[in-house]
């Protein structure tokens, strides 16, 4: 983990909608020099990862199966593209607030592990107090003109991370996790049964088990924005449709992260067009 | 958290442990729960889609075919375009969502022709110059493609037994570890976990596994076994292929079929496999499923049914299939070695209970068990009976395992049909029956059925225009015939108002048409109940009973079981033991049928349910019992749905005890046990009542009774008892001055190794020691000797009711005093042997099936084939004597020449010489009764056979297509027989009639 890291103070905050749903804000200020050089590293480190991500048609078995369907549809990754260049930046000031702010103890952080923000499923999952938090993370690189367009975009896409993010989809989604922790660990131990390595996934998925047992786990939305734009959070949670948080059994926390130059250095890093 | 959560996740963590544990009760939980969420309406309309094909999976993985084959089928259903962005077109989801769902019923061409389809606009897209942009869901589709074409390639090769599936699986035991490096979507990743789990249960499970010969394996898989279902697995892991004994009670369709061709089919039971049957219509049936099973596996089958008269063919064969009375004369008569079986397979074990067919069971059984002496034998008891047969029991007798599943293929929902509402056992609220859109046509002149008719022929309707064939349930053999004539003819009349029924009846008539064909093609001298039956084919209705020949019997089976026939009104189901698939088993009258000679009950009616629908996988079925009243309603609610069902018991102790059964069932009993004395004191040379009784110490009845206090002192009374009966027979004597030690007379002896009962044995002695044969004209000697076969208690306890209204002519009158003294003034006993025989001299006279009948006041709808059958019943019954005079009576050389010549005669079903001739022609459209009339025809205008042309053949007889098959065939034979001078080549061999099907 990098050392450097983006400071946050806590905004208002409050819960509505009978308990159901908790808003959060939260500011950072960082400079713009600083703020760059934070996202620069780590879209670095996605860049790596990307590339040591396995291709399909390399793999193996499954290169043999998509021989007979053709090797790929699509070319290869040239370049991050716009959308999943703005969504790493949000997923990025997401897990910097996971561990500067709430600090919140990281299980699953999909950057990290797959390069981009361009996949379905959890974008961050962390543990707190034995409990964990499975994170939609939205980045709002565009806004409306007025306050008033801007939260009706912010609500907007709290409900389409709520709609995605119901107990039953989190429920499946750390299943998934479980089921590839179980069988990153069983890989590494039928590869080396000496190897402490395999512990950490097996620990992993024994802890997600539990917690799917225990039903310990919540969602939260977390909603990255420019430090400039207004919010209004009063009218952001009246625009919310009650009836999204029937698919919740615990109180839904929605951050939303006002990052400052945040617009202007996502700005300038979509126009250093060659990101390889 | 809410409860549709809790049971989420609940099913979420079952799911997990059969991943991670291979544990079939965790999936089973996991399946059974997330249908239910589907089924409630308690997941997200985002979700529908995964988590019910995760409950398909899921079922599939635990074994549970027929509900994840309904799983499946909803998939199309429940799609939400969940695989719309990771296809290259949205174009081709909705193919690939029928594909995996096609995987249900291990169907993949439809998979196959997605993946094809997507394959093809993949490789075009390659060739462009103009790529798409690149993709977000790259990872999903590369994955998703690869595991489909992985799916598709293994269960292409499972469906082939080919040892590529093998390696498929092991393909994707490492697909699992790589898919785990990949960025797929979490819902993805899970279907493709679960996949890949399917692929490993499903190899585990695959036949291509087995300890068997490849042959047979191939066979099996030919036959469409490729994964063991639950009942085989269970089999299997106590030891089926390792010879292991076992009584396996399963519900009908379950696959216990497959269990026998797999321990037939054994390495260690080569040469040596007897497949035991209580009827000798399942041995036919069962012989042709052997056969169509087993055949490319080179194994030679034989049974009873179609090599009557050439029992040592039987000896010779690797696998035999007969009835269990049969059997037990192989046995005696040394046809088939006792030493040399290793398998014994009874289907239907649950009749050992019943009458003098149990008792026959039980014996040969004891025989067998008492024979083995150390040598492997093993006994393989199959029953459809789940409640009724005490397996625990039954296999501590055979020393064997009891495999017990109620685990059904099909789903069948019970219900009573009153007051044109559905009624579910299972509580669910009554559902109406679909009303006919027009007022019904009248159903006059059904006699006690015509209240029923209508709400028949609603059913009727619904299977028509829905296609779910429909299998109406009836009581008596000319009811049948008669209730498909009324409903087509209703039918007839309201296709007029209903467009819906015109169109649906109107597309079940192809299907059909061939049937039809065959019917009209078995015989050019077609029986008018045959003409009507071809009819109803042609609207896609037909009727069925065990009184219709074989020939045209085998027809509308074939034609069911292929699933052509809309609605069959039958009193029985057709297929013998295996399963049919009709979607509807309804029970016209189901209290007439439980007091009628079929007595069903509760169990009975499931079992004929579940064939009757059995091989309609995956499709919902049900049994309908039909109520007029709500007196019935109840009787029928208590009778078929909340009776306790009787165990079954030793008949052989029924038949001890006597009294249970009626005075025919006591009297049949007890010919059996005595056959069985008999047997033993001449297998012995000589026994003690102590010997006889030890001899039953290894009967089921010992070990039934094993308890109860009285049991040696009960044989050690009636066994004395029944010995004194053989004694009085002249069949066995009390021998040195000891009064227990019994020894068998000459009589005896051969009486021991015949086919006919000892009672039988005993008259028909008796009647060739008292009569004065050389006195006889020889114009009575055939009279006599057809008498003689009367007088057998078989033919009378199977055709006396046939012919119990047949007039005796005085020919045969005048035989009566000639009997009478032999038979000891049994004079019941001798009218009966007269009226059998008058009808049998009408069957060697060329009488035509339909005047016997007419002439005994029979309907020959309903007693083709018995007519048939008594004939060649009566063939080998008059062999049997024949082997008795031969053995017993030498002097008597001219009675032997008749019976000789009596027997051939019945076997023919002629004396006419040019009836003779024209069957000795081998031609298969040319039957007996089609012979008779073209003899008559020539006859009549004075030419001889020679004459004969394909001409006469259409001019006289008015079914076309028989006529005009039967006419091909005459030109052809006379083209053989007068070869052109210039051909050269040698003349094509005419085609023999196949062997006459004959039974004892």
């Amino acid at each position: 983990m990098e050392a450097e890291s983006l400071s946050f103070t806590g905004g208002s905050s409050g819960t509505v909608r009978g308990g159901r749903l908790r808003s959060v804000v939260v500011k950072s200020s960082p400079s713009c020099h600083r703020l760059g050089r934070i996202l620069e590293r780590r879209l670095h480190i996605a860049a790596e990862r990307r590339g040591d991500v396995p291709v399909a048609r390399d793999a193996p078995v499954m290169g043999t199966m998509l021989a007979n369907v053709g090797n790929r549809m699509w070319p290869a990754y040239s370049r991050i593209p716009q959308n999943d260049l703005t969504g790493l930046v949000g997923e990025f000031v997401s897990e910097m607030l996971t561990a500067d702010y709430i600090r919140g103890d990281p299980v699953f952080v999909k950057w990290r592990m797959r390069g981009t923000s361009l996949s379905g499923g959890l974008d961050l999952v962390f543990g707190k107090d034995g409990r964990v938090y499975a994170c939609e993370s939205k980045h709002l690189h565009s806004y409306g003109r007025t306050a008033s367009g801007t939260g009706s975009r912010v609500a907007s896409e709290i409900k389409r991370a709520l709609l995605q993010n119901t107990d039953k989809h989190v429920a499946s989604d750390l299943l998934a996790l479980c089921l590839q922790f179980a069988e990153d660990a069983r890989r590494a131990d039928a590869a080396d049964p000496d190897c402490r390595d395999y512990s950490l996934p097996a620990r992993r998925h024994s802890f997600l088990r539990d917690v799917l047992d225990a039903a310990r786990y919540s969602s939260s939305v977390m909603v990255v924005i420019d430090g400039s734009v207004a919010l209004d959070v009063q009218a952001i949670n009246a625009k919310i449709d009650p009836a999204i948080l029937t698919g919740f059994a615990t109180t839904v926390t929605v951050y939303l992260v006002c990052v400052d130059n945040l617009h202007c250095e996502t700005e300038r890093l979509i126009g250093r067009c060659d990101l390889r | 958290m809410t409860r549709s959560s809790t049971d989420y996740v609940s099913a979420l963590l079952d799911m997990l442990d059969g991943v991670l544990d291979h544990d079939g009760d965790s999936y089973r939980r996991c399946a059974r729960t997330l249908e239910e969420l589907v089924g409630a309406g308690a997941m997200p309309s985002n979700m529908i889609f995964y988590v019910s094909l995760y409950a398909a999976l899921c079922y599939d993985i635990a074994n549970m075919p027929t509900d994840a084959a309904r799983m499946y089928r909803t998939l199309s259903n429940r799609y939400g375009g969940e695989f719309d962005e990771m296809l290259p077109s949205v174009t081709y989801a909705g193919d690939l969502v029928a594909g995996i769902a096609g995987l249900g019923c291990r169907d993949t061409r439809p998979l196959s022709l997605a993946i094809s389809k997507i394959a093809s606009l993949v490789r075009d897209r390659e060739s462009a110059s103009d790529q798409p942009p690149m993709h977000e869901h790259q990872s999903d589709y590369e994955v998703l493609m690869a595991l489909l074409v992985l799916l598709d390639k293994f269960f292409s090769s499972l469906s082939d037994l080919s040892d590529r599936a093998r390696s498929f699986a092991l393909d994707a035991n490492a697909m699992r570890g790589e898919i785990s490096r990949f960025d797929i979507s979490p819902m993805l990743r899970i279907m493709a976990i679960l996949c890949l789990d399917l692929v490993r249960a499903s190899e585990e499970r695959s036949v291509a596994n087995l300890d068997l010969p490849d042959g047979v394996k191939k066979c099996l898989g030919g036959a469409g076994y490729r994964e063991l279902w639950p009942v085989q697995l269970q089999a299997i892991g106590v030891g089926l292929l390792g010879g292991r004994s076992m009584v396996c009670a399963a519900p009908a369709g379950s696959g216990k079929t497959c269990l026998a061709y797999m321990a037939a089919g054994r390495r260690d039971s080569a040469g040596g496999a007897v497949y035991l049957v209580p009827t000798r219509t399942l041995s036919r049936q069962a012989y042709d499923d052997f056969r169509r099973a087993l055949g490319s596996a080179r194994i030679p089958v034989m049974s009873s049914s179609v090599a009557s008269d050439r029992d040592e063919v039987l000896g010779e064969s690797d696998i035999v299939v007969t009835t269990y009375e049969k059997m037990d004369y192989l046995l005696r008569s040394y046809k088939v070695r006792a030493d040399r079986i290793r398998t014994v397979i009874i289907d239907e074990a649950h009749t050992i209970g019943e009458g003098s067919r149990g008792l026959a069971l039980e014996m040969l059984l004891t025989r067998l068990m008492a024979a083995k002496n150390g040598s492997p034998l093993q006994v393989v008891a199959l029953s459809t009976s789940t409640s009724r047969i005490d397996t625990g029991a039954m296999a501590g007798w055979l020393d064997a395992d009891p495999v017990t599943s109620k685990w059904r293929p099909i789903d069948m929902d019970e219900c009573i049909c009153h007051n044109d509402r559905i009624h579910y056992r299972d509580g669910r609220e009554a559902e109406r029956l679909l009303p006919l859109p027009f007022a019904p046509p009248s159903c006059v002149g059904m006699g006690n059925l015509e209240s029923r008719v209508g709400t028949c022929f609603q059913f009727y309707r619904q299977a028509v225009v829905e296609d779910r064939p429909l299998l109406v349930l009836a009581e008596g053999r000319p009811e049948a015939a008669r209730l498909a004539g009324k409903i087509a003819e209703m039918a007839t009349r309201a296709m007029r108002l209903d467009p819906d029924l015109l169109l649906a009846v109107q597309e079940s008539r192809a299907p059909c048409a061939e049937a039809s064909r065959k019917i009209r093609e078995a015989e050019a001298d077609l029986p008018s109940y045959a003409e009507n039956l071809a009819t109803l084919l042609e609207m896609g209705i037909a009727y069925y009973s065990a009184g219709l020949p074989a020939k045209y019997r085998g027809v509308v089976e074939d034609a069911a079981r292929a699933g052509k026939i809309r609605a069959m009104i039958a009193t029985d189901v057709p297929g013998g033991s295996t399963c049919m698939p009709f979607a509807t088993a309804l029970f016209l009258d189901p209290l007439a049928l439980s007091q009628g000679t079929c007595r069903l009950d509760g169990e009975r009616y499931r079992d004929i349910a579940g064939r009757a629908v059995g091989a309609g996988h995956g499709r919902a079925s049900r049994a309908v019992l039909l109520a007029m009243s709500d007196d019935e309603l109840e009787r029928c609610r208590e009778v078929f749905w909340e009776s306790d069902m009787a165990p079954v018991r030793s008949a052989l102790g029924a038949s001890l005890r006597g009294g249970e059964a009626s005075c025919d069932d006591t009297a049949a009993e007890g010919d059996m046990l005595l056959s069985h004395l008999l047997w033993t004191t001449a297998e012995r040379g000589a026994a003690t009542a102590e010997d006889l009784v030890n001899s039953m110490s290894t009967s089921w009845f010992w070990r039934d009774s094993a308890t109860g206090p009285d049991l040696r002192s009960t044989l050690a009374r009636s066994i004395p008892e029944r010995m004194s009966v053989l004694e009085e027979w002249g069949l066995v004597v009390r021998e040195g001055g000891n009064d227990s030690l019994y020894a068998p007379t000459k009589r005896g002896r051969v009486a021991s190794t015949s086919m006919l009962l000892p009672s039988s044995s005993a008259a028909i002695g008796r009647c060739i020691e008292c009569i004065d044969w050389d006195s006889l004209r020889d114009s009575d000697m055939c009279d006599a000797v057809l008498v003689l076969a009367g007088t057998s208690s078989e033919m009378a306890r199977r055709y006396g009711c046939l012919a119990a209204d047949t007039p005796v002519p005085p020919r045969l009158e005048r035989l009566r005093p000639v009997f009478q003294k032999a038979l000891r003034g049994d004079d019941a006993r001798l009218s009966d042997a007269l009226r059998l025989a008058a009808m049998l001299r009408l069957w060697v006279d060329s009488t035509l099936v339909e005047d016997i009948a007419e002439k005994c006041g029979r309907e020959c709808v309903a007693h083709a084939a018995d007519i048939e059958s008594m004939s060649l019943d009566s063939a080998w019954i008059v062999s049997s004597i024949a082997g008795i005079v031969n053995g017993l009576y030498p002097r008597h050389g001219r009675l032997a020449n008749t019976l000789a010549e009596v027997a051939e005669l019945c076997r023919r079903g002629t004396s006419d010489a040019m009836v003779k001739g024209l069957l000795d022609m081998g031609l298969e459209h040319m039957g007996r009764e089609t012979a008779i009339r073209m003899a008559r025809h020539l006859c009549g205008k004075s030419r001889k056979i020679e004459s004969i042309s394909a001409g006469d053949a259409l001019s006289l007889f008015p079914n076309k297509i028989g006529a005009e098959a039967l006419a091909g065939e005459i030109r052809r034979c006379k083209a053989v027989r007068q070869p052109s001078p210039e051909a050269a080549a040698p003349a094509p061999r005419v085609p023999l009639r196949p062997p006459v099907v004959s039974s004892t």
